[in-house]
């Protein structure tokens, strides 16, 4: 890994734990786990965000109506399920950033 | 450095409280746990979330233990008892629904879940195949979240860590 990769790589670390990496701690390792992290923002956010949610099959009415609430999310910029996404996801992958910047 | 220091003289005095059992003693924010015995290797990097890494195996990222305070954790305008149950479905307490949801969305689908009671803590366990994560409210005078996390312990050994407040 080269020094700009090390910076880049650092700079999505601290994207979800400010202040955590500086690129000389930065090692393979560390990028696996960021990689893990990342997809599972992407999948929770695509859940909560654009899937319906009741289990039982959904009127139409409430499909409508859950669609556009997300439409109005998207339209006005609103970001709060990514950033509520990465937090968890935050949480349940800093153990194992921690221990890979430790180099352990 | 005081941090560190404080860390490394539990470490040394943990191991010296030993040996009634095969466990290793962990003293972590003043409450006592009891993890696999011989460690490779222990981490602090003293953030402020006190996390600290046990280490089982010799491989990067294989056989971790960790213990850290979540101080930051959302937990929907709920206390964090109340926000647990509710992602567990035991409760209905109101919590706001985009972090229950995101909350199960990560912790709760495709995991084992519930509660360890005991006389002083709860201890609720989400376990994955991949990673298990145990969340706690400690803490006195004001409450925090505790949490302990593993990518190797089943879940008889990671219900052993919190033997002492489970009778």
């Amino acid at each position: 890994m080269n020094h700009e990769e090390r910076e880049y790589v650092a700079a999505v670390v601290n994207y979800f734990w400010k202040g955590l990496a500086k690129p000389h701690t930065v090692n393979e390792n560390v990028a696996k786990v960021i990689y893990e992290a990342l997809s599972e923002v992407q999948s929770c956010t695509a859940s909560i965000d654009l899937v319906p949610r009741p289990t039982y099959t959904a009127s139409i009415s409430y499909i409508v109506k859950e669609v556009a609430k997300i439409g109005k999310r998207i339209m006005s910029g609103d970001t709060s399920v990514y950033n509520m996404c990465r937090d968890r996801v935050a949480i349940n992958y800093r153990t194992f950033m921690e221990e890979a910047l430790l180099g352990l | 450095m005081k941090r560190i220091a404080f860390f490394l003289f539990t470490i040394v005095f943990s191991v010296f409280a030993l040996a009634e059992s095969n466990d290793f003693k962990f003293v972590y924010h003043g409450l006592n746990f009891y993890i696999p015995e011989a460690p490779k290797s222990a981490g602090f990097l003293g953030t402020e979330n006190d996390t600290i890494v046990i280490k089982y195996g010799d491989n990067p990222g294989e056989n971790l233990i960790g213990f850290s305070a979540e101080n930051e954790m959302k937990t929907g305008g709920c206390e964090p008892e109340d926000f647990f149950k509710e992602t567990l479905g035991e409760i209905k307490a109101g919590c706001d629904e985009l972090a229950v949801g995101t909350f199960r969305r990560v912790f709760v689908d495709d995991r084992d879940t519930g509660v360890w009671s005991g006389e002083k803590y709860d201890f609720y366990y989400f376990i994955g195949d991949k990673k298990t994560t145990i969340f706690f409210a400690s803490g006195e005078p004001s409450t925090k979240i505790l949490k302990v996390d593993s990518n190797f312990l089943t879940k008889n050994l990671m219900k052993r860590v919190f033997k002492e407040y489970l009778h």
